[in-house]
């Protein structure tokens, strides 16, 4: 009789262990996921569900083109081979990397500035392509840069580098720590863009003597 | 009527003659105090040499055909050295002349060296094609130890000489 009780009683332990062992751990495992996907970015967008483009964004991203009108109303184009989104945790801070980034923005019938780029990086809300490196030149080839850190401003259609640039010609250099793509003021002929230089300007001209 | 004006002419002619006399002696006194010159130590200027350039800032308009830089300029062209505050390079912008430095334009103060004598004023032209460096306004010219002072110095880079024009004041030293 005292061996039935015995039986009787760890049997009843054993039930016990199993009501509260397993819902516990499952208890924890589901919290040890959801802590663990928290720091996951995509998770993040995936709640919030912010669109990736500002609707009132005039600029147009499609098949990994960028066009559309600067204020001026001087268009531009730009292509990529991959564009890549990059969800931030602002709105103000959403960008698109771009690879392998060709495009231009034709100033004029005459000047239309070609530019390459490697590496870029698109801010939707700002309309501005920054890239760390970059080639650009004018349509007759007379004026070819390479700058790093040059921003291209698709609202403006301006032209700026805070890093070295190099701006060189059939017969000139001219090299500097700043530069800038400005439009010009008046109206002439072929209404090319002004190149203007800033700290520690160096320039080589050859003449004819 | 002309043989009868003869005499006339004979008449005159002394005081003719007397007049274009004191003219002639007095204008070539007159030029011989306008223009001074001054052999330059000469120095070689390599073909094609490019004029290097360095400033603060610069400003390139390829439509109207020059370059603006500002801020402490120094130019380097072979042998000689400019310096100055505001320099205007002027292109060549013809289909022949394919937009190459013609001339360089100084304001606002302006020092040109050789590497042996020196000049200094408040405006320069130098043309690159024909080799002249021409200082104007306030214009000081030192030689060895000898200092000169005028309006205008044209400095003949090809033929390495100087001519001062107008006034000159000189300190000149003996030592020289």
């Amino acid at each position: 009789m005292d061996d039935i009780k015995i039986i009787q009683n760890s049997a009843m332990l054993n039930l016990s262990i199993f009501k509260i062992f397993f819902p516990a751990t499952s208890v924890l495992i589901f919290f040890l996921i959801f802590f663990s996907i928290r720091g996951v970015p995509e998770a993040e967008y995936l709640n919030n569900s912010i669109p990736i483009v500002n609707e009132f964004n005039s600029v147009v991203i499609k098949n990994g083109e960028i066009f559309g009108l600067t204020q001026e109303k001087d268009s531009f184009y730009f292509t990529s081979s991959n564009i890549l989104y990059a969800n931030l945790p602002t709105i103000s801070e959403y960008n698109l990397v771009l690879e392998k980034l060709v495009g231009q923005i034709e100033y004029s019938q005459e000047d239309i500035l070609f530019a390459k780029s490697p590496k870029a990086k698109y801010f939707v809300n700002e309309k501005k392509i920054q890239s760390i490196k970059n080639t650009f030149y004018n349509r007759d080839e007379s004026v070819f840069g390479k700058s790093i850190n040059l921003e291209i401003n698709l609202k403006t259609g301006s032209v700026e580098s805070n890093g070295p640039s190099l701006i060189s010609g059939s017969n000139f250099f001219i090299t500097s720590k700043y530069l800038n793509v400005i439009d010009p003021e008046y109206e002439t002929y072929d209404n090319k863009m002004v190149l203007q230089f800033n700290n520690g300007v160096h320039a080589s001209f050859t003449p004819k003597r | 009527m002309f043989l009868a004006q003869v005499p006339r002419f004979r008449k005159y002619s002394k005081i003719f003659f007397l007049t274009f006399l004191v003219v002639f002696f007095l204008t070539n006194d007159v030029s011989a105090e306008e223009e001074t010159l001054f052999k330059l130590t000469p120095v070689t200027l390599a073909k094609g040499a490019p004029v290097q350039i360095s400033s603060d800032s610069a400003l390139y308009d390829e439509n109207q055909g020059f370059a603006i830089f500002k801020g402490d300029v120094r130019v380097g062209h072979g042998p000689y050295k400019i310096r100055g505050k505001h320099l205007k390079v002027v292109f060549d912008v013809t289909e022949k002349g394919k937009k190459e430095p013609l001339e360089l334009v100084f304001i606002d103060g302006v020092v040109f060296s050789n590497g042996f004598e020196m000049g200094k004023s408040q405006k320069a032209n130098y043309n690159i094609a024909n080799g002249f460096i021409i200082l104007r306004e306030d214009v000081m010219f030192k030689q060895k130890e000898s200092v000169f002072f005028g309006q205008t110095a044209e400095f003949d880079l090809n033929s390495n000489n100087m001519s001062f024009k107008g006034r000159i004041n000189a300190s000149i030293s003996t030592n020289d």
